[in-house]
């Protein structure tokens, strides 16, 4: 059996539906489970989801659950419970050979050929960021990957066995004492941590192929175009997956609200990746959605200043472009 | 020719005397430089250090080296000023084919046979501070390693390429802007910028010998033994070279002010080497050294006082919009 799983809240559902929908597209043959960092608002939510399926956080009985939301945000917690979800999946489908995992803010646009030819292979998967560097000090920076890790966190492909089962709890072990943002003190939720990954465990496969998890981090590198209806990455590489990284729907006009540096003026040719992005997420009401409470997590505190939230921010931006920062 | 060289201030010539000495007491086909970011002046007379010789940091050209004093640490500029040496040995000595370097508080017990092999099939060689878990919240723990680098930069080889001159250029750039001891702004001097080298740079080997680069961060991975007056690690690799990093005859006692996980009575293991290592450093005049003060060293560093207040303000803004944007 060939199964795929992703984590969100019922907030991001829309983003969550549009990948698994392009997923199945191209790959009829794999299940894709959303672990739902929240509780099901209604059993319509299910049905509307099918043929995806949902698991609830609580089923999955993550150690010290009460203890884990008390000192995480939801962001925090979000990131974390990926490898207590992927241990969760092994145990509960004994026929699970391979599983993969993709971020709810990506679409899909081939077959996962390449992914299984690995896994024969490999017992780990991941994508760097970027594979060349880039020289410029526009936002995201080249050192800012040294702060937030050089690997995405929003892909990863196991194969059962030995190692990746270990892999799995010592990631575990990690975010649950060490899943914060805190760049000073060398935390960045489930991401950071895999820098590790290649010296501590055997037969990790560290993909450098273009066609996967194109993004914002690494468009100096590669350019998209359309031929004969497929999307190609640099020409030569049939686009495997795109990641939406930091696209808003209320945004429109920002490839990515994490970055400065490509804008659509200059590529056009991602201009109708996006666009294609976005008619998905409009179909199924993501910017209604957005807006769904969460179950174990309250709006924060800030969100409750109404306009002087925005004052404080203008004000904060202001002292720190006088101090040149 | 054989080459090694190192980076240091005046105040740490006995430490880098030691290294060097001990290097070629072991390996007499071997020169190695001193990189000085200091100046000789009257205090040094480089003959007490010969047959190795000095190269100042103003002679290798450092692009805006006023610039470079001026806005770093004297510790930060020692470590930007690392790829620079590489490239002006490399420039100077056409016939120079391999080159390494060690840091000044690393001793040699053994032959570079084994480290000289890394270079047979790579062109880059970085050494990696463990390949174990390493457990626990006591210092050092993985968060410092993600913050301060997986890779240890007291020791890398570098066989004379068009990629490891690539890469010693652009390491050379990135550190004149961004070599800074700044974990918030993922900068950790020279080393941290080293965890990129393997994925952007090819023909990268990661040396994991368990006998080269001993120092705390791997000590719950590696055990000494002693067999025929012969020290080995694991009782399987001969010790080539231990880094004695934060450590100190101030505190003799103290393995390294870098780390809290051991003492010498939790690991007696490595006790001799740091007594051998402690009568070495001292019959080289740490004493005389280890106060001199660098050149470079401005009286008043108060524009870093006030430039760490400066930073601290607009972190805590920026934790504060992280928040409120989210």
């Amino acid at each position: 059996m060939n199964l795929v799983f992703t984590v969100c809240t019922n907030s991001h559902l829309a983003q969550a539906k549009a990948m698994a929908d392009s997923l199945v597209a191209y790959n009829p043959a794999y299940q894709v489970v959303i672990g739902l960092v929240d509780k099901i608002a209604n059993a319509s939510e299910s049905e509307w989801l099918r043929p995806h399926t949902i698991l609830e956080i609580e089923t999955i009985q993550i150690p010290d659950f009460e203890a884990l939301l008390g000192k995480f945000s939801l962001y925090e917690m979000s990131c974390l419970a990926k490898p207590y979800f992927a241990e969760y999946l092994f145990k509960t489908h004994a026929s699970l050979q391979r599983l993969l995992y993709f971020d709810t803010d990506m679409l899909i646009f081939d077959a996962f050929d390449d992914i299984e030819a690995s896994l024969t292979q490999y017992d780990i998967v991941i994508t760097p960021h970027f594979t060349s560097p880039f020289g410029d000090h526009k936002s995201p920076h080249l050192r800012t990957f040294l702060n937030s890790g050089i690997y995405n966190g929003g892909f990863f492909a196991l194969r059962r066995g030995d190692e990746a089962l270990r892999f799995l709890k010592w990631w575990q072990d990690y975010v649950a004492e060490d899943g914060y943002v805190n760049f000073c003190r060398g935390m960045f939720v489930d991401q950071l941590c895999l820098n590790f990954l290649p010296v501590f465990f055997k037969n990790v496969l560290v993909e450098h192929s273009p066609r996967y998890n194109v993004a914002y981090w690494n468009l100096h590198e590669r350019s998209v175009s359309q031929r004969d209806g497929n999307w190609w990455v640099n020409g030569t590489h049939r686009l495997l997956f795109f990641h939406f990284s930091g696209y808003q729907i209320d945004a429109p006009t920002h490839l990515s609200v994490h970055q400065d540096r490509h804008e659509w003026k200059v590529r056009t040719d991602v201009q109708p990746l996006f666009e294609l992005y976005k008619q998905a997420l409009l179909k199924y009401n993501h910017s209604e959605r957005l807006h769904l409470p969460n179950a174990y997590f309250r709006k924060p505190w800030h969100r409750k200043l109404g306009k002087i939230r925005g004052w404080i921010i203008v004000i904060c931006r202001k002292i720190l472009k006088m101090l040149d920062a | 020719m054989k080459l090694c060289y190192t980076v240091c201030t005046n105040s740490h010539l006995a430490k880098a005397k030691t290294m060097a000495d001990s290097l070629v007491k072991h390996n007499p086909d071997y020169q190695v430089v001193i990189g000085l970011v200091d100046k000789l002046g009257a205090v040094i007379n480089p003959a007490d250090f010969a047959p190795h010789t000095f190269v100042e940091v103003e002679k290798i050209q450092i692009p805006d080296f006023e610039e470079v004093i001026r806005k770093y640490t004297t510790f930060e500029v020692s470590c930007v000023a690392k790829p620079y040496f590489a490239q002006y040995l490399f420039e100077q000595f056409s016939d120079l084919e391999r080159l390494y370097y060690f840091d000044a508080d690393i001793c040699f017990f053994n032959k570079l046979t084994s480290v000289e092999r890394l270079l047979d099939a790579h062109e880059i060689v970085i050494s990696v501070h463990f390949t174990t878990d390493l457990e626990g919240q006591q210092e050092p723990n993985l968060r410092n390693l993600l913050n301060a680098g997986l890779y240890n930069t007291g020791f890398l080889a570098f066989k004379r390429s068009v990629e490891s001159l690539r890469f010693i250029q652009w390491w050379g750039k990135r550190l004149l802007t961004e070599g800074y001891h700044d974990f918030a702004q993922g900068m950790f001097v020279d080393q941290l910028w080293v965890n990129f080298a393997p994925l952007l740079f090819k023909n990268v080997l990661i040396d994991t010998h368990s006998g080269h680069n001993v120092g705390y961060w791997n000590f719950h991975e590696r055990v000494v033994s002693q067999k025929n007056n012969q020290y080995y690690i694991n009782n399987e690799q001969p010790l080539v070279f231990f880094h004695f990093s934060g450590y100190g005859p101030e505190s003799p006692d103290t393995i390294s002010q870098y780390q809290e996980r051991y003492s010498f009575d939790t690991r007696p293991d490595v006790k001799p080497i740091f007594e051998e290592y402690n009568r070495l450093i001292i019959s080289n005049g740490h004493q005389n050294y280890k106060d001199l003060p660098c050149a470079f060293y401005k009286k008043s560093y108060s524009h870093q006082k006030l430039r760490g207040l400066r930073r601290r303000i607009i972190l805590i803004l920026r934790q504060l919009l992280r928040q409120l944007e989210n």
